[in-house]
């Protein structure tokens, strides 16, 4: 094939022109579909990655509720035990079980202060986790560990100084006089919770777009069993500060996500000794996102609900958006091919004479398909390459003029486009596919012509 | 080397003429290895259909045509491409050069397609500076055809029909296109190929002089051998087509 490549590549040089006018239908079909396949992809990976994890599920208690006027009353459990947890690690399909747990308690936060110039007290809501969840995943997850129970005696402290690392010198426990070294409370929050705030709500108060890096390590006050709206039926207030180690998918997204042990805690001050096995949810991470659908259903038979995230609906959508897309795109292209047939016809009869004397010189049939073929899917490469450039080169103006002309939105992505080596490799292909698709029938009516009635002149 | 018996050859007619025209009616005759053969005839009496023949462009014939021991009807698209690659080599009366080739390109052309194994770029243009050299062309090196007169392009078309060393040379009207000086010089060319490597030659002309410089002439009227042929009663006698003979 070597050195029939050196035909092909004499035979592209010489019709250089005929090749290039030939191919521009093609580099435009290939463009939109490799622009429009980023795009889509680009666009999963924020929505599917970012807004709706696709590798997990949340599975909760089957509900059953009576709707009286504007209430639901819950007619069962709404709580998880170890034996559901139990149950679903059984699931094939299913990678890991990591209980959450809400805080049954109401409790306020306060701070702020040292990054908005103003304290803030808010209604806290609060979910516990299982730190093995986010190992891995997120940085500072090494952070995220359990806290040791609250001493019964301990030190005495002026200032953070005198505490140990990873300690501060506030409030006891259970509040009281005086101030003693404490564990600070690792936890994680949501960046939607970020995205939120530094979309819509920082312009209703007019506060300054906050740095997610900066954040780590800002911590805050909390009074659990407090609440401006209607504090514990126990009359007591636990105190705690809050140190945010990082920011995390899997985290609640709005409010604070602890170690699951910490609000267990809690809610074991507030409730009953067997609140710290009541879960409020199962997150069932998935072994592949291609999985997902029959894990669910499966949990589903357990007698489980899954939580609908609407990432299916969303997936769903966007697949149909690049379906569509890149079907009209094919379209292009496939008309591309047509044009690509006619111009190799025209060019196989201009070479009849050429092709007469490859004949005489020793080509075999199958020499002179390979040769037109070849000069077909190199300009295929060639217009595929150019094309993924163009979409390559509009995406980047797109960009551009999203981040300079587009107001900030949540969940804003730097780039809304994905180009994999796996989608380059498809658009070149696919157009290389096509201009062989396009010449094999001049190709075929090549490698049959009758050298002897070109080159007698009969 | 050549044997051709029966040989009958007609071509099919569309539209209002549409039938059989027949060409080429019980062709007989034969070829010794090393033989200078001109084939003389009047235009249509189907000297460049033998000669297509005889090249495997076409093999759409009855009879018996052996080339080198070769029935060329019943060889394979790839037998009969090897066959054109190996063992014969064409040159016709337009040159059929490409000129988007160089000339050393030109003659290496039938090594693009070689079955007998891959050759360097170096060794593929290196015998075809020697084949140009060898048919008086050398100081035409890196140019294109396109920049050489007649006598030069055919030539050049004479040494890429070499370039395998081919055990027979097919010529359809050699110097139909060139100047009676250019022409001249073409037949002293083939003389010395003749002399000098033992190719056999079979040359359709109309030329005088070639025919002249021939070892035997082969005159075809009206579809058949009319001097020149084989009696073929005698037909035991005659050579058998299988002679292996390589310049």
């Amino acid at each position: 094939m070597s050195s029939l490549g050196a035909i092909v590549r004499g035979n592209l040089r010489n019709n250089a022109i005929h090749f290039a006018l030939a191919s521009v239908g093609v580099i435009v079909g290939i463009a939109a579909f490799a622009f429009f396949l980023a795009l889509g992809a680009g666009v999963r990976q924020v929505v599917l990655g970012k807004i709706f994890p696709l590798d997990q599920l949340e599975v909760i208690a089957k509900s059953m509720t009576l709707d009286v006027g504007p209430v639901s009353l819950g007619l069962a459990s709404d709580v998880l035990d170890e034996s559901a947890a139990q149950q679903l690690r059984g699931v094939a399909g299913v990678r890991g079980v990591f209980p959450k747990m809400k805080l049954t308690a109401p409790a306020i936060g306060l701070g702020g202060k040292e990054i908005i110039g103003n304290d803030i007290r808010t209604e806290l809501i609060v979910d516990g986790i299982d730190p093995a969840l986010v190992e891995g995943e997120v940085a500072g997850a090494e952070l995220f560990r359990d806290v040791p129970e609250p001493s019964k005696t301990p030190t005495a402290c002026a200032d953070d100084s005198a505490c140990g690392k990873d300690m501060y010198c506030g409030k006891p426990y259970q509040g009281g006089p005086g101030k003693v070294c404490r564990d600070y409370v690792p936890v994680l929050a949501s960046p939607h919770m970020l995205e939120i705030y530094n979309g819509s709500l920082r312009r209703a108060y007019n506060l300054p777009r906050l740095n997610p890096d900066f954040l780590v390590g800002v911590s805050l006050e909390m009074r659990v069993g407090a609440s401006m709206v209607q504090a514990a039926e126990k009359d007591q207030l636990l105190y705690d500060r809050l140190k945010l180690v990082g920011f995390s998918d899997k985290a609640v997204p709005l409010g604070v996500t602890m170690p699951l042990s910490q609000v267990a805690r809690y809610n074991v001050h507030f409730g009953t000794p067997e609140a710290a096995t009541r879960y409020h949810s199962i997150i069932v991470k998935i072994e592949g996102k291609d999985q997902v659908a029959a894990v669910a259903k499966k949990i589903e038979e357990l007698g489980f609900e899954v939580t609908d995230g609407g990432a299916e609906q969303a997936g769903f959508l966007i697949s149909v958006f690049v379906l569509v897309f890149s079907l009209l795109s094919t379209i292009i292209v496939g008309i591309a091919a047509v044009n690509i047939m006619h111009v190799f016809f025209m060019l196989v009869y201009e070479r009849q004479r050429e092709i007469g004397i490859m004949r005489a010189v020793g080509a075999r049939r199958s020499d002179i398909q390979r040769i037109i073929l070849g000069e077909a899917a190199s300009v295929g490469l060639v217009a595929g390459a150019i094309g993924v450039g163009l979409a390559y080169g509009a995406s980047r103006v797109f960009d551009y003029v999203s981040a300079r002309h587009l107001p900030d939105f949540p969940y804003k992505p730097e780039t809304y486009f994905a180009f994999s080596f796996d989608l380059v490799a498809l658009a070149l292909g696919f157009a290389a596919g096509f201009c062989v698709l396009g010449a094999w029938l001049p190709a075929r009516r090549a490698a049959r012509m009758d050298p002897a009635a070109v080159l007698t002149g009969r | 080397m050549i044997r051709a018996r029966g040989i009958h050859k007609s071509y099919r007619l569309a539209g209002a003429r549409a039938g059989e025209l027949p060409v080429l009616r019980g062709v007989d005759f034969d070829v010794g290895a090393g033989e200078f053969t001109a084939v003389v005839g009047r235009s249509g009496s189907g000297k460049s259909t033998l000669l297509a023949l005889l090249g495997g462009l076409d093999t759409d014939y009855s009879g018996e045509l052996k080339v080198a021991g070769k029935e060329l009807r019943a060889l394979s698209d790839a037998e009969l491409s090897a066959y054109r690659n190996a063992t014969i080599g064409f040159v016709f009366q337009a040159f059929h050069l490409l000129d988007h080739l160089s000339c050393e390109d030109n003659v290496a052309l039938p090594a693009l397609f070689s079955v007998q194994g891959k050759e360097s770029k170096d060794v593929r243009l290196g015998r075809a500076r020697e084949l140009m050299e060898m048919v008086g062309i050398s100081d035409k090196c890196g140019t294109r055809p396109s920049t050489l007169s007649g006598g030069q392009k055919q030539r050049l078309a004479i040494a890429r029909a070499l370039y395998h060393k081919p055990q027979l040379l097919i010529c359809d009207e050699p110097t139909g296109n060139l100047d009676s000086a250019s022409a001249s010089a073409i037949i002293a060319l083939f003389r010395k190929l003749r002399d000098e490597s033992g190719v056999t030659l079979t040359i359709v002309t109309h030329d005088p002089t070639i025919a002249a410089a021939a070892d035997r002439v082969i005159e075809i009227r009206d579809g058949v051998v009319e001097l020149g042929g084989v009696n073929t009663s005698a037909a035991s006698a005659a050579p058998s087509g299988d002679e292996e003979v390589r310049p």
